[in-house]
């Protein structure tokens, strides 16, 4: 999954919907990102859609479920699939399924405990799959978070990427912000969201609430796109205006506010975010290292 | 390069709590007439001098309070009266961008300036609009007038002056200016305050070790993360001479104020605008006047001859000469009445370089190559 800087002039937009109303007619055409409520949609929804609208991803959620109790398609083939899972389950149980999950185009994410989440997102990275854990507002940001950015970011260990961080970093070029919320699809440059009332907003949050654009997925045109995606961009700057006491913190570039909630003490969401600037930065200065010429002599 | 700032007007949208312009009981804004003579005399400077360029800064007040068609004026005046010698001119402006607008950025963009100068204050109740001080208002306009900017591809940088009001909170101001501005290009400022300064100005100000101090604070973060953001003055000027790649200095610490020049909105002429608001070093008016003679004024040596005097008197011996030379002679009059002083803003430089740059940093100053007093 990954989004381009959000102040990047955008490519294609990809609509982000519930499988919930006949997007198959009503979306057609369009580049796609769906959350279904069944993985065995998946492919069926897939082979009716066909080519003339393509899925950036498949977004399956289950609070609940593991990965051990999941039954993963060998047939998903290179569909890209998100899975976001409460946790791993019996790892000798899983054994058996990472294999399979190597040849797929899956990347799952944990929702559960955190420090569970944690451990369980490093072991499948470990093991080459693409993981992740979802963090919230409320994420207690406890020791294991730490834990699991210095494994992404400085592990010398080979290990695939690690979700929010390796999206962030990816998207992080030192002259722009990021957010956890990437992984929420919170990027205008990139993704709509729509309901079945084909209103659009670029939050899922907004659409629910109502937050809506005041134009649909039928008249949407690219001025539109691009002007709304304009002034949705710049909502940071209504914290300044207000001088929000989350623009005094040095991790505001890689959070916007994300850990924010009345009443709560910013202390361990500035602690962690700082890290996650510093790996990150870390990770941006070995690349440029890399990219550098070898020596010829 | 002879840099001209132009004061065509003193009127301003906003209070801002340590400035003395807000405090003009009448503010003067120059007359289309007297525009046309300055013009007249800029040109006629140019021509006598073809080999230099003119510096023009549009300050205030507030520049956009002078209205738009002083600057469409301007730029036609430009385009007709200096027709033979528009290619040498540069213009800036310094404004806090709450009044700036499509029209403005036009005529801006039209005299080649294609980066403004700005002044920015996250605590409510310094910076603001009208009476009240709205600083709401204050921001959300000048975010109004920076997505102006960007939207014309046009480049902007800071001013932060320090206040008392955040002297108990450097790291968390630095951070918040950084997040404004994610790779630097701001200049921290310490708020100067004079005698004669209004009660709450007085209010607003702080000491040299003050300043020294919060400035020290402050490079105690950015030295670690000056990767991050790299351009925050007075850190990034301190490198660049530090390790020897220094290349110019601003007015207060060059060797000489140089060809500068205060023009304000009546036609008169002074050293600078702190000499204009004391009414000191003034040079005449250019209704009268042309540029090379005003230029040429012998008041002008009183401040040049400070660099051969101020080496074996007040400056005698300092490790810091190279980078300072005895500072602002404005600042060094208003404390001991003679040009030939040091000035009194040069204890936080070494305090601050002592105490905090050398010894975080681990460099020195190069020591000049020649014995020079430049
Ligand atoms: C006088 S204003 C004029 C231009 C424009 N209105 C602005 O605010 O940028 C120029 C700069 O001087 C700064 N300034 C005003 N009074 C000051 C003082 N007493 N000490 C230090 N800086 C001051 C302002 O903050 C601003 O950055
Ligand atoms: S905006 Fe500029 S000129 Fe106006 S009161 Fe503030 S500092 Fe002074």
């Amino acid at each position: 999954m990954s989004t381009p800087q959000n102040n990047t002039p955008r490519n294609t937009i990809s609509y982000v919907c519930d499988y919930q109303w006949p997007i198959e007619v009503e979306l057609k055409g369009k580049s796609l990102i769906v959350n279904v409520n069944h993985v065995g949609d998946i492919r069926r929804l897939n082979d009716a859609l066909g080519t003339e609208t393509p899925v950036q991803a498949y977004i399956y959620r289950d609070a609940y479920g593991s990965l051990e109790t999941l039954d993963v398609d060998p047939d998903w083939g290179d569909i890209p699939i998100v899975l976001y899972l409460n946790r791993l389950g019996q790892f000798r149980t899983v054994a058996h399924k990472v294999e399979m999950l190597k040849g797929l185009n899956v990347t799952v994410i944990f929702t559960g405990e955190e420090s569970r989440a944690c451990v369980d997102a490093q072991i499948l990275a470990s093991l080459g799959i693409h993981s992740g854990i979802k963090l919230t507002p409320d994420s207690p940001l406890s020791d294991s978070v730490l834990d699991l950015i210095t494994y992404n970011f400085y592990s010398q260990m080979p290990h695939a990427d690690i979700e929010p961080f390796s999206t962030m970093s990816r998207h992080y070029k030192g002259e722009n912000y990021v957010s956890p919320s990437l992984l929420d699809l919170e990027n205008p440059a990139r993704y709509l969201h729509v309901d079945a009332k084909h209103r659009l907003a670029f939050t899922r949050d907004d659409l629910l609430a109502g937050n809506v654009l005041d134009f649909t997925s039928d008249d949407a045109t690219d001025t539109l796109i691009d002007d709304a995606a304009q002034i949705f961009s710049r909502r940071w700057q209504q914290w300044f205006v207000e001088s929000h006491p989350c623009t005094f913190c040095p991790a505001f570039r890689v959070c916007k506010g994300f850990f924010h909630a009345p009443e709560k003490s910013t202390e361990r969401c500035t602690e962690v975010m700082s890290e996650l600037l510093e790996a990150i930065e870390f990770e941006r200065k070995k690349c440029e290292n890399h990219s550098k010429k070898p020596c010829q002599l | 390069m002879p840099t001209i700032i132009f004061k065509a007007t003193e009127a301003c949208n906003a209070n801002c709590v340590y400035c003395d312009v807000v405090h003009r009981k009448k503010p003067r804004t120059i007359s289309p007439e007297l525009l046309r003579t300055a013009f007249e005399r800029f040109n006629e400077y140019l021509l006598e001098h073809p080999e230099e360029e003119m510096q023009i800064i549009w300050h205030g007040g507030e520049p956009c309070m002078a209205g738009l068609k002083l600057y469409q004026t301007a730029l036609e005046y430009l385009n007709t009266i200096c027709a033979a010698t528009r290619d040498r001119f540069k213009f800036a402006v310094q404004s806090n961008l709450t009044m700036i607008n499509q029209d403005f950025i036009d005529t801006f963009k039209a005299m080649g300036i294609d980066s403004i100068g700005t002044s920015y204050e996250p605590i409510h109740g310094v910076r603001g609009i009208g009476k009240k001080r709205d600083s709401v208002l204050y921001n959300k306009k000048f975010f109004d007038g920076i997505n102006l900017l960007e939207a014309n591809n046009m480049g902007w940088g800071f001013i932060y002056v320090v206040t008392r009001q955040v002297l108990d909170r450097p790291l968390e101001i630095f951070h918040h200016l950084t997040n404004l501005k994610l790779s630097g290009g701001f200049d921290l400022h310490p708020v100067l305050v004079y005698d004669d300064a209004a009660d709450e100005s007085m209010e607003s100000g702080i000491t040299q070790e003050e300043f020294a101090d919060w400035l020290g604070a402050v490079f105690k973060e950015w030295w670690p993360n000056r990767e991050r953001y790299p351009h925050v003055d007075p850190f990034a000027t301190y490198l660049k001479f530090y390790t020897g790649k220094g290349d110019g200095l601003g007015c207060c610490d060059a060797p000489t104020c140089g060809l500068h020049l205060y023009l304000g909105p009546d036609g008169e002429t002074a050293q600078c605008g702190r000499a204009a608001d004391w009414d000191i070093l003034m040079y005449g008016n250019i209704a009268s006047k042309p540029l090379s003679e005003i230029f040429a004024d012998e008041q002008r040596a009183l401040i040049d001859n400070r660099k051969n005097v101020l080496p074996d008197t007040d400056c005698k011996g300092c490790e810091y000469w190279s980078i300072c030379h005895g500072g602002c002679p404005l600042d060094a009059y208003n404390g001991h009445k003679d040009f030939n002083r040091r000035s009194d803003q040069c204890l936080s430089k070494k305090l601050f370089l002592k105490k905090y740059f050398e010894p975080i940093t681990g460099l020195k100053l190069p020591k000049p190559q020649a014995q020079s007093h430049e």
